[in-house]
Formats: C-alpha cells, sequence, structure tokens
C-alpha cells in the first residue's frame, strides 16, 4: 500500500508539474483528446438517433449494430483504427487523429442508444395529440419529443464522457499523448510512483467528468425528476 | 463495423485475414478462451458473494444504501486500465491484479439487482409470510430471495458481459485472455489476430448473453420472453 | 423447490469456474517444439527469454528444442517482458537459463566493465560477473545483436548523415522515436548525450524494435529511430544505418546465462551447439520469417535446427 502514498508524493512533487511532461499539460492533452471526441461523437450520434427515435426508420438496425459495437473491447477499436490510419494515412497516423477516430467510436453507440431510446418512451398519444393541435414534425421534434428526451440523452453523454475519458489513457498505446503517458512509461522505465501517480490521475479525471455531467444533466432538466434510467453504464 | 472491414480490406500486402494462422493456433485460441472464462466466471462469483450479503443488510437497513452505493460507485468509475495499473505493484502481474477490478465492478452490478429484486417483493408477500409463522431468515430465503432471483440473474447477465469486455485490457499484463490476440495484432500490426480476439471476445459475451437468459427462462418459466432486467446506472 | 435457485445459480458459475481453472492449468506454455525425447529422462528446465521479442524467442526456442531432444522436460517463460524481470526470475530460480546479450547484460551484474570492444573479452566479463550471483555462462555467438539507430535515406542525403556523431549537429530538429525506456537507458537518451552530446527536439515512445518504430520512420512521424541491427526490415527498407562511431552501444553476441544448480558439461555442450552456429545473417533471415512472414517462432526455430544438423 505504500506504493499509493508514493503515487501521491509524486503527484505533490513540483518538479513533475512543469516542462512538457508536466502533469498540467498531460491533464491538457487528456482532456482535449476526450472533448473533441465527445464533440464529434456527439454530433453524429445525438442526430442520428432522434431521426431514429422521430421516424422509427432503422431503428432494429441500428440499435442492433450499436448494442453490438458496444462490446467490442475499446483496446481493439483503438487498436484497429491506429492500424487503419497506418496503412492509409501514414503521415497523421503518429498524432492525435487515431486516438480521437477510436474514442469518438467508442462514444457513439451509448449516446445513439440513449438518444433512440428517450424519444421512443415518449408517449405516442402525447405526440399524436400535438401533431392534432397542427403541429409540424419538426415542431413536435423540437418542442414535445427533444425536451422529454433530455435526460436519457444527458445520461448518454455522461456514460460516454466518463468511457472516452477512460480510455483516452490507452491512447500512451498508440504512441499518443494524456495521462495514459505516465503509467506506460512509467510501467517501462521502472518508476512504480510515477505509473500509480498517472492511474490516480486517471482515476479522478473519470470520477471528476462523472459529477460534472450528473451535474449538467441536472441543469439540463430542472423541471423533471433526476434519477433518470439510462441503457447500462459500462465500466471502461 | 461494416465499414471498418471495408477499410480493412484495403490493407496492402497483408491479407486481412490469415485463415492458416488461426488454424495454427486453434491451442491458443482454446487456452485464452479458459483464462478468459476463469477470470470472468471467478470474479463475477467472488463478486455475487459479496454483492449479496451488503444487498440483504441494506434492504434490512436502509440508511446504508446511500453510503454503500456513493462507495461502490466510485470504484465502477474508475477505469480499468487506471485500476490494473494502481494494482500492479502491490499484486504485481497476477490474476489477482486483474480479479480485484473485476471484483468490483460487478458488485456495484449485482448489488443494485439484487436490492431491486428484494425490493420488488410486495409487503403484504412479507407480512403474509410472517403472519404465517415464518421466521425473519425464512422469509429471507423462501420468500424474498426466491422472488428476486430472476432480477438477480439479470444483474449476472449484466455483470458477466461487461466483465467479459474488460478482461481484454489485462492484456496488458498477459492476463487478457482474447485480449492477448487483439495486443499481439496491435504489437506486431497484424491485423489477423486482432480481429480473431475481436470476434472472439465479441461471441463470447453474446453467447454468455444467452446462456443467461436461458438461465433466466429456465429458472423463472412464468415470465415472459424478454422479461425482467433491470438497467444500471 | 425454490429456494435451489440462488444455489443453483452460484453452484454453477462455480463449478464452471472451478471447471475452467482446472483445465486452463494444463494449458501453459510448453507448446512442444515437436522433438521427442530420445535419450534417457533428465530433469526438468524452465527456459525464459530477456524480453518478449522475436529475436530472443527464437534463441530461447532452440536451446529449449535441443534440450527436449536430448531428454529434458522443458518448460518456456517466453512472454517476460524484460530483461529486468527476466534476470530477477533467474536468480529466483522460476526460471533455469535464459538467452542473453553479452554487453547488454553485462552492467546489471558489473558497472564498470566495459560492454563493448572484443567479443570474447565481454563474454569472460560477463562470466566472471554473474557467477557472484550463482549462475554460469557458455559460449557465445558470433552473432552480433545491438542497437542501431537509422534514418530514412533522404534525411541521410540531406544532412549529411553518415555516422552518430554527424547526427549532434542537427538532431535539435530532429524526433527520435524508441522504445518507452529510452530516457533512461544508458544506450538511448543519456547515453546519446553524454556520448555524442545529441540532444533530439522531441522523443516519441515507440516499441522495442517493433513496426511502431518502423512506420514512425516511414510515415516522417520521426527522423531517427531505434532498431536492432539484425531487423531485416532495415536492409528491405533501405535505411540508413548510423555508425556508432564512438563505441556508445554494448556488444550483443548472443549468451545463455544459466543457473548453476541445473549447469552440467553435458548441458553446456547441448546449448553451445545452437549458440556457436549463430551468425548476424542467419538470425536476421530467422528474425524477418516471423516477423515478416508471421510464422511461428517455434517452427522458424525447429527448422533451423534441423536444416543445419542439430537436431
Amino acid at each position: 500500500m505504500e506504493i499509493i502514498t508514493d503515487g501521491f508524493s509524486w503527484l505533490t512533487d513540483p518538479a513533475n508539474w512543469s516542462g512538457s511532461n508536466g502533469v498540467p499539460i498531460r491533464v491538457w492533452e487528456h482532456l482535449q483528446l476526450s472533448l473533441i471526441a465527445l464533440t464529434i461523437a456527439t454530433v453524429i450520434a445525438v442526430p442520428l438517433g432522434l431521426a431514429i427515435g422521430h421516424t422509427g426508420r432503422g431503428r432494429f438496425i441500428s440499435v442492433q449494430v450499436a448494442n453490438i459495437g458496444r462490446s467490442v473491447p475499446s483496446l481493439a477499436i483503438l487498436g484497429l483504427v491506429f492500424l487503419i490510419a497506418v496503412e492509409r494515412v501514414p503521415a497523421l497516423a503518429f498524432g492525435s487523429l487515431p486516438t480521437i477516430v477510436a474514442l469518438a467510436a467508442l462514444g457513439i453507440p451509448v449516446i445513439l442508444i440513449n438518444t433512440y431510446v428517450g424519444i421512443d418512451q415518449v408517449d405516442r398519444e402525447t405526440v399524436e395529440a400535438a401533431r392534432g393541435m397542427g403541429m409540424s414534425g419538426m415542431q413536435v421534434l423540437r418542442r414535445l419529443e427533444v425536451p422529454l428526451a433530455t435526460p436519457l440523452i444527458m445520461t448518454g453523454l455522461r456514460l460516454a464522457a466518463v468511457q472516452i475519458v477512460a480510455t483516452a489513457g490507452l491512447a500512451a498505446l498508440i504512441a499518443g499523448g494524456g495521462l495514459g503517458r505516465y503509467v506506460i512509461d512509467g510501467f517501462y522505465q521502472r518508476e512504480n510512483d510515477r505509473m500509480v501517480a498517472g492511474a490516480i490521475l486517471i482515476a479522478a479525471i473519470s470520477v471528476l467528468t462523472d459529477l460534472v455531467f450528473t451535474l449538467l444533466a441536472r441543469l439540463a432538466a430542472p423541471r423533471l425528476t433526476s434519477g433518470s434510467k439510462g441503457s447500462g453504464k459500462i465500466p471502461a | 463495423m461494416g465499414m471498418l472491414s471495408l477499410v480493412v480490406a484495403q490493407f496492402e500486402g497483408e491479407p486481412i485475414v490469415r485463415w492458416q494462422w488461426i488454424v495454427d493456433h486453434l491451442d491458443d485460441v482454446w487456452s485464452r478462451g479458459l483464462q478468459h472464462v476463469v477470470l470472468t466466471g471467478s470474479s463475477v462469483t467472488i463478486g455475487l458473494a459479496i454483492a449479496f450479503p451488503l444487498a440483504v443488510l441494506a434492504s434490512r437497513h436502509r440508511w446504508t444504501i446511500p453510503p454503500v452505493t456513493w462507495a461502490i460507485g466510485i470504484l465502477y468509475t474508475i477505469p480499468s486500465f487506471a485500476f490494473i495499473f494502481l494494482l500492479l505493484p502491490i499484486t504485481g502481474l497476477s490474476q489477482t491484479t486483474v480479479g480485484i477490478p473485476l471484483v468490483a465492478y460487478s458488485i456495484l452490478i449485482l448489488f443494485r439487482n439484487t436490492l431491486a429484486g428484494l425490493d420488488s417483493v410486495e409487503a403484504d408477500v412479507r407480512e403474509a409470510a410472517i403472519g404465517m409463522g415464518l421466521s425473519r431468515r425464512q422469509v429471507l430465503w423462501r420468500v424474498e430471495v426466491p422472488l428476486a432471483v430472476p432480477v438477480i440473474i439479470a444483474g449476472v447477465r449484466i455483470a458477466i458481459v461487461s466483465a467479459i469486455g474488460l478482461v481484454t485490457i489485462a492484456a496488458l499484463i498477459g492476463r487478457g485472455g482474447f485480449g492477448q490476440f487483439i495486443l499481439l495484432g496491435l504489437d506486431t500490426f497484424f491485423p489477423t489476430p486482432l480481429l480473431l480476439g475481436v470476434v472472439l471476445s465479441v461471441a463470447l459475451a453474446i453467447l454468455a448473453d444467452l446462456l443467461l437468459l436461458g438461465l433466466q427462462r429456465l429458472v423463472t418459466p412464468w415470465s415472459t420472453p424478454g422479461g425482467t432486467r433491470t438497467v444500471a446506472t | 423447490m425454490r429456494n435451489h435457485r440462488m444455489f443453483v445459480l452460484g453452484a454453477g458459475l462455480l463449478a464452471l469456474s472451478l471447471f475452467a481453472a482446472a483445465c486452463g492449468d494444463s494449458g501453459g506454455d510448453d507448446t512442444g517444439g515437436g522433438a521427442s525425447a530420445s535419450a534417457e529422462p533428465k530433469g526438468e528446465l524452465v527456459v525464459g527469454v530477456s524480453g518478449a521479442f522475436a529475436e530472443n524467442q527464437l534463441v530461447a526456442e532452440m536451446y529449449a528444442q535441443v534440450l527436449e531432444a536430448n531428454g529434458y522436460t522443458v518448460k518456456r517463460e517466453l512472454e517476460i517482458a524484460d530483461r529486468a524481470v527476466g534476470n530477477e526470475a533467474l536468480t529466483a530460480g522460476e526460471i533455469d537459463l535464459k538467452p542473453e546479450y553479452t554487453g547488454f547484460d553485462l552492467p546489471q551484474y558489473d558497472e564498470s566493465a566495459p560492454t563493448n570492444g572484443d567479443p570474447a573479452a565481454v563474454a569472460a566479463a560477463l562470466s566472471a560477473a554473474v557467477a557472484s550471483e550463482g549462475l554460469v555462462t557458455y559460449a557465445h555467438s558470433p552473432a552480433n545483436s545491438t542497437n542501431v539507430f537509422v534514418v530514412l535515406p533522404e534525411t541521410a542525403e540531406a544532412n549529411n548523415l553518415t555516422d552518430m556523431s554527424s547526427l549532434a549537429a542537427v538532431a535539435g530538429g530532429f524526433k527520435l522515436g524508441a522504445p518507452p525506456d529510452c530516457p533512461k537507458s544508458d544506450f538511448c537518451i543519456p547515453g546519446l548525450k553524454d556520448t555524442y552530446g545529441i540532444e533530439f527536439a522531441d522523443f516519441k515512445p515507440l516499441d522495442f524494435g517493433g513496426p511502431k518504430t518502423v512506420a514512425a520512420v516511414d510515415s516522417g512521424a520521426v527522423e531517427v529511430g531505434e532498431l536492432f541491427s539484425l531487423d531485416p526490415t532495415i536492409v528491405d527498407k533501405g535505411y540508413v544505418v548510423l555508425t556508432d562511431d564512438m563505441n556508445l552501444q554494448a556488444n550483443g553476441n548472443f549468451i545463455p546465462v544459466v543457473r548453476e544448480e541445473v549447469a552440467s558439461d553435458e548441458l553446456g555442450a547441448l546449448l553451445d551447439s545452437v549458440t556457436t552456429t549463430l551468425t548476424d545473417e542467419n538470425m536476421r533471415d530467422m528474425v524477418g520469417q516471423v516477423v515478416n512472414d508471421k510464422r511461428d517462432v517455434a517452427d522458424v526455430a525447429s527448422e533451423y535446427l534441423t536444416g543445419a544438423g542439430i537436431l
């Protein structure tokens, strides 16, 4: 257990907080990778989930694909994207691109499913009533379905964010940056304190992400009851 | 997936899948499959052994629910990658280093589902049992637990499927079951084992899910298809 | 009847894992090189490696197969991550022998002895240094596998690069791609700085002479990459190897390091029958078969041993 203390001592040593390998830079890299990936995943998955939920078209296939996609190990997604990048776009393979693509791919299924389920669970009679009042499809979506689906969409975003932040640690395996660097380099350079410090930081940042998105969800839906159901949080 | 395989299909020089390599490594498929199953099965079993009494305790003493949920919830949020490397200096390259995170993750799922299962027993059923002269212990084992079984099995399903995916990360310390193929593919730029590892671990997850669904039906023949499934958040 | 359900579930899970655990133990790593015991049975030996990469696994596998063919029972531990772990396993008796590299292993036991120069002298120094740890060595190979730093031909031409000394002037504009332990290794960043005054603009942690380093050099993600000298990729890709003109790198002749307890003249003769035949050429060829053709280490090793008349 002493090693955990060593990890914390490493974290409080000012020498580890400066330079290109310092904690602020690595945390920033980690957050940057995660944020870009989450944004891409959201931009793709939310509209898709809304369209599927609203029209009911292609829902079987997309839910199946998303479910299988969710059970593909994150290490494998990262590995596949990296190998493809080396083969197809070698000039970009050793930058942030493969990590961002892999992390976005990882976030899409859970956002998609939660968005779709969020829309799908809106009472059909209410929707019919709104249409009867003369609302257009777009209006029904915007004024009725999206607000009612917001808690579930936010749950999807939270689950995706936590998983992305957690998996960003693996970027170090494909020569990327972020906090995983401390873990992998500490492992190979026999610096257990650095390795443990990296693991502590990744754990802390994941727990914080969970908290922040829980708060955001409350802000986004202040009038609705909390404690909404998600469709399966997966540890990453 | 379809899109991915299209892109992979264009790998130059190296075929996407060298079938002969897979045939030559069937013994590895077997031994890694066993490792995968052992790690998953034993972790979830231990997880259940811990979560079950905790849930019984929590259903009796409701005030314990928030602190217990909070504590195991935090463990649940620690990424497996970080968890494994936190434990590495303490427990070394052993099964334990992988087992502890897997057990921790399954505890949350199983605790919630067991508690939900116990809670689903209606109060008048419980009172009727007490009225018939059953002791508290008898009420638990003869009434509450049997009624909670479907929800508990639903929890076991989720726990097992998620553990199967998580084991693959343990490849980094040589304990990853099918994940070992994935890491080999990544380390040697060799798509065959990488794809093999993906297909095998996804297949194992689907198989385990179906088997447990079957078990769920077997023990609760009265339940409707697709029956009880509690979601974990 | 209902109260059995919980039991059935628990017992089922337990039985499943116990069953699997029982089977799992027999899995192990002894893949068997195909050689059947022709002589009378001798002791059991555990053969390890000093790193889980093809070149070292090949030599370990050859030792294992020759020992098996001569009556030993051999267990293989070919996934040991690196030298430090392997050396600990050796002194702890978890493994009985492993192939090493003369000058690279030497500093683990004797920090002052010269690691390069006359191969026989370095091998002798290693032999003397490991004695105090209860270890012995046997003959070393003609093959010398050391670390090399490579650049693309265009980079070499544009910057007039021929040797490591010529790199010092331009390294400030270059990125280095090397294993993740490089910032700590005396043969890498610290050594390059002390010996040549080389300081790179940036360092990318990649792999141990593997495909990531090759791809990074090819794509221009790094200008300089560290590879193993017997990696056939260097020749295949036409990389320019920068000469180690100030002799920073150690000698990398293969040599078996063996626990004294299991050592014998017969064992030594068997190991020598493999080691002394290993040359740069045949090792490079075998590494190529594993790395490029994705052949199994055991198959390549047994083919070589049979072809060379050792088995």
